[in-house]
């Protein structure tokens, strides 16, 4: 009896362990921490400019945050709250899916990227299907060397004094010198440049001379030096040479790059239009926005960490064709596209007198990887300086829900980076068909938006709710006998004899 | 479980699904902890089971458990010998476990294959260890079902041959393991209850899980939860309820006089009991005075060979046993050739006497144990 015992339970632990997952195995899923799901290991894309590395269990998570100056050790209120932050977390009764992760190198994973980026950025699609609502949370906030190009319009209009007696110039000027602390912040640093009908320094020296500054006085220096603000506006060429002759040629400003290991960040400041003659309709401009489109999109083909991006400031006017969206992915530009019902309509003294061109700059700034901002007032320029110096993040969080019915098999997540850079990896999610741990509770994050995340259940409710159950079972075990015998108690007494009754 | 809290009621055939519906709870909220709470040390470990494996585990273990639980409760009951109480219980939880597990984990290999033969695009669909649908899923409950069935049944099949080789086993060993002296019964009835308990309970379970995680709730983890208790439970309340050989009918006198005097109607070797009720001195089972309203032979309470209890009226005085909005009036009728009889039932009062001289008695079915 004892051997056959032994047999048997040598047989069940056999079975036990053949049915083991291999832990060493690279492909095997890991069980995702707190839940009942697992999570396969993610694959980048073929064609990734950079590896998304989704932190799926809590060793990549620890081995991430090695290095605590880097990943923001002191914006958590405890190690265990990062690691939680940063582990994958999903929610079924919810159809939540959390998935943390960091840009690092394709030829070298553990070096990973500081980089500004936003939720525009970012696409999330779940079983390949486009997620429209997610959320991005950025963390561990870095400063990294960041070089500001700016190109300031130097034209006739921004000579134009206004009731008070400044000039459009020099309101940009002081709205720049105002933002001082952010285009100047450690580690990085400024170059202004002019344009007009051509581009130069700020002196009128060629561009390949113009020395990028470190100091407020300096900037301030550099801004005084724009005098005579004249002739039409060349505002595609100033970016085609800004994004191409100015940092891929021998030039102050790329050596200055390529020493301090920076990325370019170019600003276009304008008030008007693209405009080299009077005679100009804005139909004409369409195949010159699309050279510069082109020239744009080629220097951004560039590796990740010297690719510049591109963003526009349009101020001191409305936008002539408002609510307009830049197209994604296209740069194929038509007059209809570009000027709307003012295709046949001059742009010297008929457009730009009243207007901005604000489609060629969300074109552009869509095209640059940037944001385009239009500012009506010249005065807003310092905080859309502000916004070009976009805080850089060492790793991100996605967040984002769908119909729990998908949760149902075994599911594909893919974090896809566009615009930026371009970056993809998915990583298939298993969830468990028979458990879960408890459902999750609403917090207070997303409420503005009409649809609460959830923070995920904790297991130990799971006892909570197992013991008064179980509790249950064992009362109504008893309860049978206890009724039984109280209804006796009570309504089976003796009765009186017939001999008291009388 | 003991059989002095199931009381003869509605409740003795539920109190085993009260039992095998908080087994599965336990073992649900065991292996949650230990996925949950253990699994990523166990997977560091290499402990951690495969995804595939995890419907084999989790229908294997019910199963088992559930046979457990169902076979010790009536082990428990009967007050068997220790080491039935453990080895009878054992081979029903053993067999359900192994043949459950292997027919989940066979369901989980193979359907794949073979429905993917017919429709590649389904079979990627089976072979998803994570596809949680009821479609898919309802074979392994089915599974689970029949194993407990199948295998209570056989273990009290197996118990009746026992009993049947009584006389071939040794004495010496006979007395120390308890072997029943007669072969204990299976009839056709309860076999069948058996082995469409198991199934039904299954299709219960299945159907809550999949209501609760997918159309009402939405909710996995209370779904798994209270499908599987709904499994027990329902296998418990369908297999087997706690059977009246459990209990012997006694009669119990409810007037003041000789108030809670009471007589078994059963003897230890079983077979057709009469007691009879009256004043005649001598070799009464019952002796009540005259002045009480009882005749000389007033009534006999009898238990026929099929266990069933019924009262006779032997005197042409009143007698009348009364129930819930029923009364049988079962005075002698002298142009009879016998008297009148009528069944009893758990709690039936007998008046026995004019209304005035009264003499109440109640039947009882108390366990075999009470004495």
């Amino acid at each position: 009896m004892n051997t056959s015992l032994r047999h048997l339970f040598g047989l069940f632990a056999a079975m036990l362990v053949a049915g083991c997952v291999d832990p060493m195995s690279a492909e095997t899923a890991v069980p995702i921490d707190g839940t009942t799901y697992r999570i396969s290991p993610p694959v980048v894309t073929e064609g990734s400019e950079l590896t998304v590395d989704i932190m799926r269990d809590i060793r990549r998570c620890k081995q991430v945050f090695s290095n605590p100056d880097r990943y923001d050790a002191n914006a958590f209120e405890s190690h265990e709250d990062r690691l939680e932050r940063c582990l994958p977390r999903v929610d079924r009764a919810s159809g939540q899916v959390e998935l943390s992760f960091r840009l690092a190198q394709r030829d070298n994973a553990n070096r990973g990227l500081i980089l500004p980026l936003q939720k525009d950025h970012v696409r999330v699609r779940h079983m390949e299907r486009e997620v429209p609502h997610f959320e991005l949370e950025r963390y561990g906030r870095a400063d990294a060397g960041q070089l500001f190009i700016l190109l300031v319009d130097a034209t006739h209009t921004m000579g134009l004094a206004d009731s008070q007696g400044i000039t459009r110039l020099q309101r940009v000027i002081n709205a720049i010198l105002g933002a001082k602390n952010t285009i100047l912040a450690p580690g990085s640093a400024v170059a202004v440049l002019r344009y007009g009908t051509e581009i130069s320094g700020t002196a009128g020296q060629p561009i390949s001379e113009v020395v990028p500054v470190t100091t407020a006085a300096e900037l301030k220096a550099e801004l005084e030096a724009i005098k005579n603000p004249r002739g039409f506006t060349e505002l595609y060429g100033a970016v085609s040479q800004a994004v191409g002759p100015l940092l891929d040629a021998d030039t102050a400003i790329s050596r200055f790059l390529s020493e301090r290991d920076m990325q370019p960040t170019v600003v276009l400041l304008t008030d008007g239009f693209n405009n080299r003659h009077r005679r100009e309709r804005c139909g004409d401009n369409a195949p010159k926005l699309a050279d510069t489109l082109q020239n744009l999109r080629a220097a951004r083909q560039k590796p990740p960490s010297q690719r510049p991006v591109l963003y526009t400031v349009g101020f001191g006017a409305p936008p002539f064709r408002p609510g307009w969206v830049a197209p994604k992915d296209d740069i194929s530009v038509t007059p209809e596209q570009l000027c709307g019902e003012f295709v046949h309509n001059f742009i010297d003294g008929e457009l730009d007198a009243v207007s901005i061109d604000n489609v060629s700059l969300l074109w552009l700034a869509e095209v640059g990887g940037g944001e385009g901002f239009i500012k009506p007032h010249v005065g807003q320029i310092r905080e859309a300086l502000a916004d070009t110096a976009p805080q850089r993040f060492t790793w991100y969080r996605v967040k984002y829900r769908v119909d729990p019915f998908y949760h149902r098999s075994s599911f594909n997540s893919r974090i896809v980076l566009t615009q930026f850079v371009a970056a993809d990896a998915s990583v298939m999610i298993h969830p468990s068909p028979w458990f879960d741990v408890p459902t999750g509770l609403p917090t207070e994050e997303g409420a503005e938006e009409g649809a609460r995340w959830v923070k995920p259940g904790d297991i130990r409710r799971a006892t909570s709710f197992t013991v008064p159950l179980l509790g249950g079972f064992i009362v109504l075990g008893f309860l049978g006998s206890a009724l039984f015998n109280t209804r006796r108690a009570l309504f089976r007494r003796a009765k009186r004899s017939s001999k008291k009754k009388k | 479980m003991n059989i002095f809290l199931v009381p003869h009621t509605a409740f003795r055939h539920v109190a085993v699904a009260f039992l095998t519906g908080a087994v599965p709870l336990v073992i649900w909220w065991f292996l949650l902890n230990w996925q949950v709470v253990l699994g990523p040390w166990l997977f560091q470990a290499g402990l951690l089971w495969d995804p595939m494996f995890e419907g084999t585990i989790l229908f294997s273990l019910m199963a088992g458990a559930i046979a457990w639980v169902h076979i010790s409760a009536e082990c428990g009951l009967r007050r068997r010998a220790i080491a039935w109480k453990i080895l009878l219980p054992f081979l029903a939880a053993l067999f359900s476990f192994l043949l459950t597990g292997v027919l989940v984990f066979a369901n989980a290999v193979l359907t794949p294959l073979i429905v993917g033969l017919i429709d590649p695009s389904l079979g990627e669909i089976l072979a998803d260890p994570s596809t949680a649908t009821y479609r898919f899923r309802l074979l392994d409950w089915i599974f689970a079902g029949t194993m407990i069935s199948v295998f209570t049944l056989l273990v009290r099949v197996g118990w009746g041959f026992v009993g049947g080789l009584s006389p071939y086993i040794p004495e010496s060993i006979a007395a120390v393991f308890e072997v029943p002296a007669q072969p204990a019964k299976v009839g056709l009835w309860m076999s069948l209850e058996h082995l469409l308990a198991g199934p039904s309970a299954a299709l219960i379970g299945a159907a809550v899980w999949h209501i609760l995680s997918h159309i009402v709730i939405k909710d996995m983890y209370l779904a798994t939860a209270l499908g599987f208790t709904s499994f027990g439970f329902c296998f418990g309340l369908i297999a087997w309820g706690v059977p009246s050989d459990l209990y012997a009918g006694w009669i119990r006198v409810l007037s003041s006089h000789r108030f809670g005097h009471r007589i078994p109607i059963d003897t230890p070797e079983g077979g057709v009991v009469e007691r009879v009720v009256g004043h005649y001195p001598r070799g009464l089972d019952l002796w009540i005075g005259a002045e009480h309203g009882v005749a000389e032979l007033h009534a006999s309470f009898v238990r026929a060979t099929d266990g069933a209890y019924t009262v006779r009226g032997l005197s042409q005085h009143p007698i009348k046993l009364k129930r819930a909005l029923e009364s049988v009036d079962l005075s002698y009728e002298p142009t009879s050739p016998v008297p009148l009889e009528t069944d009893l039932r758990m709690e039936d009062r007998v008046m026995i006497g004019p209304k005035k001289q009264q003499t109440i008695v109640e039947f009882i079915m108390l366990p075999k144990e009470e004495r």
